[in-house]
């Protein structure tokens, strides 16, 4: 069955190269069928890395242990929902899962959007192929999934050797959100892969017209949202399983993935000033093109063993091949990028500073900046190194000291951008759209002050973060109101019809007041509290109002892993409020030690139980106790954003007034004799 | 009984000074342990290494709770702490040297952004007044306009009444 795989592998590496020189001769040539046999290949390619990744899937439910994949990342004993997530668990797994969303993705694009851009259609077919043949290349030659062990012999070739057991999967990523973190995460970055081939190929063909900037809109809005999905569950993951209390640690490959994020963002905001507008071509072409790239850095970073990390994959040889695809790509997209100059140049003008326009370029001023900072911060270890030759840490301190700043700017503009009008905003405006989101932030600001609030961000946070809540309510309210008045309607029936109408709108709203819950949410850390104790069974320990008391420890044995479990007896003014089982365990296969901590989760704050483990003594449960205010706020504020990003992506509900002319018109060409 | 009530309160100044003296000890330790970072490969600070059994954290932690025991101070704690493991061990580097380049560039970056946007602003904003200067009317092409309209509104009423006048 492997040998299978490793055929299929082969050929859609071959029908890749096919289709990349079929889809460009074609082209060039003016042979439609050839482009067309080419864009065909690529389907062919979806097919066959598909029969490849079901192989593996099935050598893994099967337990093969005589594959190496299998055996270095399964066991007898993983639940079977884990041993198909194991096909992502390690190098080779994640880079053939790589390859197959990415075919799938290309397969969707020709199929959807060959007959809307013809002319376009080849050269998208050629990028794209292209970047998979550069996947299929690492899966055939360098991170082949289908490798068998082999015990050497005195003579003839190696003897095939199957242990009886494997590996198993790094226990971290036995927890259900880390099972879809890494699939959301590839969805995204994979998928920035559409909208750079269609920004390439509308250069290549100096396509005229805006059609093709509204479906790489429209792809980048699918794929951000599948990026931030899967930060998202990235946090999540480490907040549940990690058991440090926090979700987002500056890790070089969290911040990979961040930076195409923050460049995506940038690219959903500017772009409107090329739809509306037809400016800022040139500068919307470079955030496609980096976005792109930064993805593809983000993978070689976290391949190729240049920062240690705990998301990192084994040091390997593969970021070499990484590093040339990127510098090939860059000087190719950079040199089309400089002969289109002229092609690209648009009127960019404006008449006043306080426009829509002028808060766009601030906007990704700031995303840029906090790309930058992110990017910076995370490569100067290597240039330390090299330049001083002393290892260096740049974590948590650093990110936090020069991020929040430019997070704080951004959540500014999030409320007074989409208020500002296109061109010129008047002072009368102004003070319409923000007179009482300003003053009841202010207020709140005052109240939370009062209450204790007194570190700086987070009031700011606070301060703005309801200052943009103010302008959105704001926004929903006008509209709604106005069709209520036409309709009669009821409040929430106003508010659909009004979204419906204006889905991108709206839907932009939503995603705003998403992002600012998880802002508000990520200021609550600066409150977190925690304790830690010895404890054994009867002993009591105090925080804040929780008085949490250790009834006992239980011990258990399964095949999978030994366990200890703390229960935990949670009072509040002296009422049962609940039982948490924080609990550690010891993981055979991989012989890893984990803890699995007890959450009580509120939107006010979390109380969140750690078992850290056994005291030196070896009879005292060590129990770290946090309280964590708001952190629930985060994944709210995530959800809500996904949702925004669904109603933006919905089509705009036609007013009925729009059909009446064109019926009339019919009408009139019936009565008119021919 | 004075002198005993005298001990009884003088015992329990010791113990309210050495409690919070443990408290003061307690927020020292996390003040150190969250500049540092465990060297375990996780990059995590050296408050918030998750790992059961670190082989890295539990002794660093214990080092500096027997630092903080002898009397040092935080800064001395850091210091022995750097010689020990070396400049990786802070969790950012120090503002000097070629290390103030990390603090410097994020910021020079904004600054030089800034400038770009503020140019790019003042750019478009001055063709647009260029434009509307261009597009001001001339008195010379207005007579011409005018007759333009009149022209056109003629041919449309013609058009319109032949258009009534056939069957």
């Amino acid at each position: 069955m492997e040998q299978i795989g490793s055929f299929a592998l082969a050929l859609a590496l071959a029908l890749a190269a096919y289709a990349v020189l079929a889809s460009v001769i074609g082209a060039r040539q003016g042979k439609p069928l050839l482009a067309l046999s080419g864009a065909r290949a690529t389907i062919a390619v979806c097919a066959l890395i598909s029969v490849a990744a079901g192989i593996l899937v099935t050598l893994l439910l099967g337990d093969h242990f005589e594959v190496a994949y299998v055996a270095s990342h399964s066991n007898a004993a993983l639940p079977l929902f884990y041993k198909v997530a194991a096909l992502w668990g390690g190098q080779e797994g994640s880079l053939l899962f790589w390859s197959w969303l990415l075919s799938l993705y290309v397969m969707v694009a020709i199929v959807t959007m060959r007959r809307e851009h013809r002319a376009l259609a080849p050269y998208v077919v050629a990028i794209l192929a292209a970047t998979q043949f550069f996947f299929l290349l690492l899966n055939n030659f360098v991170a082949h999934p289908f490798d068998l062990l082999g015990v050497a012999q005195a003579s003839g070739p190696p003897q095939v050797f199957r242990p009886a057991d494997g590996r198993g999967l790094n226990p971290l990523l036995q927890y259900p959100a880390m099972t879809i973190h890494p699939p959301m995460l590839y969805l995204g970055f994979v998928g920035f892969s559409v909208p750079f081939a269609f920004g390439l190929a509308s250069l290549i063909t100096r396509a005229k017209g805006e059609k093709w900037i509204h479906t790489t809109r429209r792809w980048t809005m699918v794929t951000w949202g599948f990026l931030t999905a899967g930060i998202v569950l990235g946090g999540r993951w480490a907040y549940a399983v990690l058991g440090w209390g926090g979700y987002w640690g500056w890790d070089p490959v969290e911040n990979a993935s961040l930076m195409p994020w923050l460049t995506g963002t940038a690219f959903l905001h500017s772009v409107m000033m090329q739809e509306k507008k037809g400016m800022l071509k040139v500068w919307n072409m470079v955030l496609i093109f980096l976005t792109f790239f930064l993805c593809i850095f983000g993978t070689f970073l976290t391949r190729s063993g240049l920062v240690s990390s705990v998301h990192a994959f084994a040091q390997s040889a593969i970021g070499t091949y990484f590093a040339v695809f990127i510098l090939i790509g860059v000087l190719f997209t950079g040199w089309v990028l400089l002969n289109c100059l002229d092609f690209l140049k648009s009127e960019n003008q404006l008449e006043s500073f306080v426009s829509r326009e002028s808060s766009f370029l601030f906007n990704n001023l700031a995303l840029l900046a906090a790309c930058f900072a992110v990017l910076w911060g995370t490569i100067f270890p290597i240039l330390s190194e090299a330049v001083q030759g002393e290892k260096i840490t740049v974590g948590a301190p650093f990110f936090n000291k020069v991020n929040v700043p430019i997070g704080l700017f951004l959540l500014f503009l999030t409320g007074v951008g989409p208020l500002f009008a296109w061109r010129r905003t008047s002072l009368d405006s102004l003070r319409r759209n923000f007179l009482i989101p300003t003053t009841g932030a202010v207020a709140v600001a005052c109240i939370a002050f009062a209450f204790g609030a007194r570190k700086l961000y987070p009031v700011m946070t606070i301060l703005l973060g309801t200052f943009v809540l103010g302008t959105i309510v704001q926004e929903f309210y006008k509209g709604a109101r106005v069709i209520r008045q036409k309709s009669g309607d009821t409040w929430a029936a106003a508010l659909v019809e009004l979204t419906r109408r204006n889905t991108r709108r709206y839907g932009g709203y939503v995603i705003h007041l998403g992002i600012v819950l998880i802002f508000i949410g990520i200021a609550g850390a600066a409150f977190n509290v925690d304790r830690e104790a010895d404890m054994l069974p009867g002993d009591a320990l105090q925080l804040r109002g929780y008085r949490l008391v250790c009834q006992r420890i239980v011990e258990d044995d399964n095949p999978n892993y030994s366990s200890a479990k703390a229960e935990m007896a949670v009072y509040q003014d002296g009422r049962l409020l609940t039982t948490l089982y924080p609990e550690k365990r010891f993981y055979k296969a991989s012989q890893q030690p984990t803890s699995e901590v007890a959450i009580r989760p509120r939107m006010k704050e979390d109380l969140y139980v750690v078992f850290a483990g056994m005291a030196d003594d070896g009879k005292h449960a060590v129990i770290h106790v946090y309280i964590n205010p708001l952190v629930n706020w985060i994944w709210a504020g995530a959800l809500i954003t996904l949702v925004g990003t669904g109603i933006a992506l919905l089509p705009n509900k036609l007013p009925e007034r729009a059909a009446a002319p064109v019926a009339a018109r019919a009408r009139t060409q019936d009565e008119v004799p021919v | 009984m004075k002198s005993r009530s005298k001990v009884i309160v003088a015992l329990a100044l010791l113990l309210a000074f050495r409690l919070s003296a443990a408290n003061d000890s307690d927020a020292q330790f996390k003040r150190i342990s969250q500049k540092l970072v465990c060297q375990c490969g996780c990059n995590y600070l050296l408050s918030d290494c998750p790992h059961l059994e670190c082989p890295s954290a539990i002794p660093m932690r214990k080092q500096i709770r027997a630092y903080l025991a002898q009397g040092m101070s935080e800064q001395a704690v850091i210091e022995a702490m750097v010689k020990e493991h070396g400049m990786v061990v802070l969790a950012a580097p120090p503002a000097k040297g070629f290390n103030l380049a990390a603090w410097v560039m994020p910021f020079v970056a904004l600054a030089l952004g800034f400038f770009i946007v503020r140019r790019v602003l003042l750019r478009m904003r001055a063709r647009a007044q260029t434009r509307s200067e261009a597009a001001a009317p001339d008195a010379s092409l207005q007579a011409y306009e005018e007759r333009l309209a009149e022209e056109i509104r003629a041919l449309e009423e013609e058009t319109a009444a032949k258009k009534d006048s056939k069957p």
